[in-house]
């Protein structure tokens, strides 16, 4: 027995006159200060009547962060939260949405834990805007936060996170800084590829990552050379592989990305387009049949694509390989402690993960030279 | 062939348990016991209880429980007795089977989230003994 959830998503250009339908409603608008800054904020709240806004950090929230929003929330009293930005803000949202009315630990939050024991009672309705292609937060019931006291990240998923609708506009994105774009757009394959080699993957995740993936490599290249047609498909393909890995979750690229960004404050995208070659080829090797099954239902080599991607892109100039290796022992153990090393096609040992962080390094340090 | 969770069954885990390298990588600060509770269903009369001490990656006690008040353990993972079957049979993903509500568990679950890669050795090693089961 398993599931499949998903929000309701509101797609296409204008889709984010949606908001109209909540005129009238108290609503909180949880954003940025660089959405906001952008003038992104006015573009919904326009439609509103009643509402307030609060603007959390720019770069990566906390746990901290989730529990003053969380205040914050309690304080307001909203009817809807909308959450408007990458997948920080909403991760944000999605973890004060629950704090505000459960007073729990934030990393409490899992999927095990049944929030309705402590009270939960799903008072308000959350809608995500996502203004980037990537995280797919927008339709996941997991939520990435920053512990700053043990430098780690904290996964925490619950099925009570997930918002009730999504609004997939690609007007947020046509803005969107060139690093943004590739690093976002990495992170949406890696969503797409490590969801369908998922060990939880399932006929439904399969065909959302499998056709968010196919149209990722048609569409990569074309949105950072900033063609509209091809950005707005990155957004769309990026929503399916959150509805993809977030029905059967992802694997070693992102336990390795958790680990080296909370040690080395890299950004998550950038840390998943450094992983992922290195580790689709370690399974290459080790005979993962299911990435034999991804090539063959989207008709691309894989691993070929990826490394034309990570060239094309120049991920390996970008990354320290040395400071990498500096941490590597770090690194291994967090990621074994990270949940999603348990959903990667088989469950890997530390020498396998060590394994893989050197090959990274020795990719990148090859570059140098 | 011993019972499932008998004292002869409980033995046998240990064992396996405490050989088990992979358990010891995965388990290496792991400090923590369990109270494993069957639930009674149409295949099974009356409740199976089983205490299990782990520390460090080895298996330091483990006994037959008659009585769950007499224990006070830091985790309690508890399913119905068709479900500990399926997931001894390995039908069931013990991850899966926490999500899916098959199975409950109580404690400190953040805690539990960071130790996924040592919860499915723990299940692993049940699945390598042979294992009869109580009939109604």
């Amino acid at each position: 027995m398993w599931r499949f959830s998903s929000p309701q998503i509101i797609f296409g250009r204008d889709s984010v006159e949606h908001v109209e339908t909540f005129r009238g409603r108290r609503c909180l608008i949880v954003t940025d200060e660089v959405i906001k800054d952008l003038g992104y904020v006015d573009s919904i709240s326009k439609y509103l009547e009643n509402h307030e806004t609060v603007a959390i950090r720019a770069d990566e929230p906390c746990t901290d962060d989730a529990l003053e929003l969380a205040e914050k929330m309690r304080y307001i009293q909203p009817e809807i939260i909308i959450a408007l930005g990458g997948g920080s803000v909403i991760d944000a949202a999605k973890a004060g949405r629950i704090l505000m009315e459960v007073d729990i630990p934030p990393e409490e939050i899992t999927p095990f834990t049944d929030l309705e024991e402590y009270g939960f009672k799903g008072k308000t309705v959350l809608v995500a805007i996502p203004t980037t292609s990537g995280t797919g937060s927008e339709v996941t019931w997991a939520i990435v936060l920053k512990d700053e006291r043990e430098k780690r990240k904290v996964i925490m998923a619950n099925v009570k996170t997930m918002p009730e609708i999504a609004i997939i506009d690609p007007f947020f994105t046509y803005s969107m800084p060139e690093n943004l774009v590739i690093w976002s757009g990495f992170d949406a394959l890696t969503h797409a590829i490590e969801a369908f080699l998922s060990s939880f993957s399932n006929p439904f995740s399969d065909a959302l990552a499998s056709n968010s993936a196919s149209m990722i490599f048609s569409n990569f290249i074309r949105s950072h050379r900033g063609e509209k047609d091809a950005r707005e498909n990155m957004h769309i393909s990026a929503t399916m592989a959150g509805m993809a890995f977030s029905n059967s979750q992802v694997g070693i690229v992102h336990a390795l990305a958790h680990a080296t960004g909370a040690s080395l404050n890299i950004p998550h995208g950038l840390a998943v387009s450094a992983f992922l070659y290195p580790v689709l080829e370690f399974y290459s090797e080790r005979g993962v049949k299911r990435l034999n099954e991804l090539c063959l239902k989207i008709g691309h080599n894989v691993l070929q694509e990826v490394e034309r991607l990570e060239s094309v892109f120049e991920i390996r100039k970008i990354i320290d390989g040395s400071e990498i290796k500096m941490h590597q022992d770090e690194i291994v153990k967090k990621a074994m402690e990270d949940s999603c090393i348990v959903t990667a096609p088989f469950v890997p040992a530390e020498d396998d993960i060590a394994e893989i962080i050197e090959r990274m390094v020795e990719r990148c340090m090859q570059e140098e030279s | 062939m011993p019972e499932l969770f008998s004292e002869e069954w409980i033995r046998e885990y240990i064992k396996f348990l405490n050989e088990s390298s992979e358990y010891q990588e995965a388990a290496r600060d792991w400090e923590g016991d369990f109270l494993f509770v069957v639930e009674p269903d149409e295949e099974l009369e009356r409740p199976m209880y089983v205490y299990l001490d782990l520390h460090h990656g080895k298996a330091r006690n483990g006994y037959v429980v008659n009585d769950p008040s007499e224990v006070n353990p830091a985790f309690e993972f508890r399913g119905k007795y068709s479900n500990w079957k399926k997931l001894i049979y390995g039908e069931i993903d013990p991850i899966k089977g926490l999500v899916s509500g098959k199975f409950k568990l109580k404690g400190n679950m953040a805690k539990v989230m960071r130790y996924a890669r040592a919860a499915k050795i723990l299940v692993e090693v049940a699945q390598k003994i042979e294992t009869r089961f109580p009939e109604k």
